[in-house]
C-alpha cells in the first residue's frame, strides 16, 4: 500500500505530466513518488535544500506568473520555520499554493520534537483564508491530489507517514474526497477525531457505542456542524494527536460556543512537556495516554 | 524634464506625503530616489513587461510618488496617505495598481522575485525582474537563502540593486553583523554574483549600470547612497529612520528641495 505521501504525489505527477503549470517545490526531500518527477518532469521540480523560507516566497512569486505550485518537505520545518513567509506571502496575497507537510503528529516519534507536527494545525488555523486539509488514508490523499490542482486558495495538506486501511474501501467503491465525514450509528455520543486518531477512535468505538467523525478539514465544515445538530448528541470526545490549545478539540469548542450548542466536550491529545523520550509511535502515544486503551478508559471515567 | 529635478519634486512629493501622514519612513525612502528614477524614467524597465518589487518595503512613499506621477493612481491617494479611507499605507502593498507583491517584512521580496525571475526564464519571457533591497535588510538569512538559489539557477534576469545607505533601522551598519562596509560585496560575489558598486545618487550611472548586466552571470548593484538625501539636517543619521518632523524642519526641508 502506497504511503499517503506517495499516493498523492503519483497522482499529482499523472496530472502533471499534461500540465506544465504545475510546479513542485521540495526541501531536500526524497520520496520513490518523486523520483519519477525528479526525471520525467524536471522543467517542473525544484529542490532548494533546507531552505524552507526561501522556498515559500519562490512558491509566492511563481504563482504570481501563473504557476500552480506544490512546496513539499516535513511539516515541522514547513510550518515552523516559514511561518512568517506562509501569513504574509502567501496567506496576505490569497495565493492558491499547496502547502504540502509529512510528518504529522507523532509520524517521526523517534525523531524527536523537531519533527514533531503537533501545534501545526493550531499555528494555522490562525490565518484566516488558509484550508487545512489533514488526510486520514492513502485513498483519501490519492483523491485529494486532483482536487489540490484546482483549489483557488491558500491550502495545506497533511500526510501522516503510517499506512492505514483505508475504512471506507468498502466494494471496491472509489471513493471521493468529500465521502469521509461520518461513520454513522446510534449513539447519543460522538467521536471527533482528525487524521491518524481517527483509526484510533473507529478501534474505541468498537468497544464503546459511539458515532465517529472525521474532522478532516479546518475551519470545521458547515456539514460537520449540521451533523452534530442534526443528531442531538448528548456529549462530544476529540481525538488528536496534536497539543490541546489550538487543535481539533478547541476548534470543536469555538464550533459549539459560537453556534448556541451546549454540549459537553472530553478532548485528548498531547498535554504536558516536550517528549524526550524514544521507542517508537506506539510507544509515546501509550506515555501520552493516546492508545487506544487510554482513551477509553478516559471515556468511561469522564461520562 | 531633467531627471535630478524630477528625483527633487519627488522627494518633494514623498516629504509632504509623509508630513500630513504624521508618519512614514522618510530617510528610507529618499535614499532610494534616484534609483527608483533610473529604473523608471531612464529606458531601463519596459513598464508593462518588466516587473519591479521592492523588497525593502518600507520605502514605499518613494515608490507610491512615483507610480502617482506615472499615473498608475489618482495623487488624491497620495493626499490620504495613512488617513482613514485612504489606501496606501506605510508598506509597500499589492492591492495597489503597479505593485506585485506586498512587502514590509524584510528579506521576502528578493525571494519572490527570483521565483518571478525563475518561471519567466523557463517561459522563454523577455522580460526582466528588477527587486530592491536594503543593505540592513541583507542581515536576514532568507536574503542568503534566496541569493544562493539565483545563483544556483543562473537567474540572469533579476537585476539585484541594494539601496546601500550605511545605516539600518537603528544603527551604522558597521556596528551590525554585516560589518565593514565592503564585505557586503564580498559576501556576494562569495556567493557567485557579478558585483557593481557604484555612486547610488548619480542617474547616468545607475543606468548605465542597470543596462549592462551579464548575460552570463547573475548580478547585483550595489548602490552608494546617503540615508535621508536631499534634506542636509536629515542625511546619514540613524534617528531619522522613524523621527517626525517638527513643522519648523519640515519648513526647512521643504525649502531645501525646492
Amino acid at each position: 500500500m502506497k504511503t499517503q505521501r506517495d499516493a498523492f504525489f503519483s497522482r499529482l505527477y499523472e496530472i502533471a505530466k499534461t500540465n506544465p503549470d504545475i510546479i513542485l517545490i521540495v526541501c531536500d526531500m526524497d520520496a520513490p513518488s518523486l523520483n519519477v518527477w525528479r526525471k520525467d518532469l524536471p522543467d517542473q521540480y525544484i529542490n532548494v535544500g533546507p531552505a524552507e523560507q526561501n522556498a515559500i516566497t519562490l512558491a509566492a512569486g511563481m504563482t504570481k506568473e501563473g504557476k500552480k505550485v506544490f512546496v513539499y518537505t516535513i511539516s515541522s520545518f514547513l510550518v515552523y520555520r516559514a511561518f512568517e513567509q506562509i501569513r504574509l506571502d502567501i496567506c496576505y496575497e490569497n495565493l492558491p499554493v499547496t502547502l504540502c507537510g509529512v510528518g504529522a503528529g507523532l509520524s517521526y516519534a523517534n525523531a524527536g520534537p523537531t519533527h514533531h507536527a503537533i501545534e501545526d494545525i493550531a499555528i494555522l488555523r490562525t490565518l484566516p483564508n488558509l484550508r487545512i486539509h489533514n488526510m486520514t488514508d492513502s485513498v483519501m490523499a490519492e483523491a485529494f491530489a486532483e482536487i489540490s490542482v484546482g483549489l483557488k486558495y491558500p491550502n495545506y495538506v497533511r500526510f501522516d507517514r503510517g499506512t492505514y486501511k483505508s475504512f471506507l474501501e468498502l466494494d471496491n467503491h472509489k471513493f471521493g474526497y468529500k465521502d469521509y465525514k461520518e461513520l454513522i450509528g446510534l449513539s447519543d455520543t460522538l467521536i471527533m477525531a482528525t487524521g491518524n486518531m481517527v483509526h484510533t477512535a473507529v478501534a474505541v468505538s468498537s468497544k464503546l457505542d459511539c458515532n465517529i467523525m472525521n474532522v478532516f478539514e479546518f475551519p470545521i465544515s458547515d456539514e460537520i456542524l449540521e451533523g452534530i445538530i442534526v443528531q442531538k448528541y448528548k456529549r462530544i470526545i476529540t481525538i488528536e494527536e496534536h497539543v490541546l490549545p489550538g487543535g481539533l478539540g478547541s476548534a470543536v469548542l469555538e464550533l459549539l460556543a459560537d453556534n448556541n450548542l451546549q454540549i459537553p466536550v472530553k478532548r485528548f491529545g498531547l498535554e504536558g512537556n516536550y517528549t524526550h523520550r524514544v521507542g517508537g509511535r506506539e510507544h509515546l502515544q501509550k506515555l501520552y495516554g493516546l492508545d487506544k486503551e487510554s482513551i477509553i478508559k478516559g471515556i468511561k471515567e469522564w461520562m | 524634464m531633467n531627471l535630478n529635478l524630477k528625483a527633487k519634486e519627488l522627494r518633494r512629493t514623498v516629504l509632504g506625503m509623509c508630513h500630513e501622514a504624521g508618519e512614514g519612513h522618510l530617510a528610507s525612502s529618499f535614499s532610494c530616489m534616484e534609483i527608483l528614477v533610473s529604473l523608471y524614467h531612464d529606458n531601463v524597465m519596459l513598464l508593462g513587461e518588466d516587473v519591479f518589487v521592492m523588497s525593502k518595503g518600507h520605502a514605499s512613499m518613494a515608490l507610491y510618488a512615483i507610480l502617482s506621477e506615472l499615473g498608475y493612481f489618482s495623487d488624491e491617494w497620495i493626499k490620504r496617505f495613512c488617513k482613514k479611507d485612504g489606501i496606501l499605507g506605510i508598506h509597500v502593498d499589492s492591492r495597489v495598481p503597479g505593485i506585485f507583491i506586498s512587502t514590509g517584512s524584510l528579506g521576502h521580496g528578493f525571494g519572490v522575485a527570483a521565483g518571478m525571475a525563475w518561471v519567466k526564464k523557463q517561459k522563454g519571457d523577455d522580460g526582466k525582474v528588477y527587486v530592491l533591497l536594503g543593505d540592513g535588510e541583507c542581515c536576514e538569512g532568507s536574503i542568503w537563502e534566496t541569493a544562493m538559489f539565483v545563483v544556483h539557477h543562473n537567474l540572469t534576469n533579476l537585476i539585484t540593486i541594494v539601496d546601500r545607505n550605511y545605516i539600518s533601522a537603528t544603527d551604522y551598519i558597521y556596528n551590525t553583523p554585516l560589518g565593514k562596509y565592503e564585505s557586503l560585496n564580498d559576501k556576494f560575489s562569495g556567493f557567485g554574483f557579478g558585483v557593481k558598486d557604484i555612486l547610488g545618487h548619480n542617474i547616468d550611472d545607475l543606468s548605465k549600470a542597470l543596462r549592462s548586466c551579464s548575460k552570463d552571470y547573475p548580478t547585483v548593484i550595489i548602490a552608494n547612497t546617503v540615508k535621508g538625501r536631499g534634506v542636509s539636517f536629515m542625511e546619514d543619521d540613524p534617528k531619522w529612520h522613524v523621527k517626525k518632523l517638527t513643522e519648523k524642519e519640515y519648513k526647512k526641508a521643504m525649502k531645501e528641495l525646492s
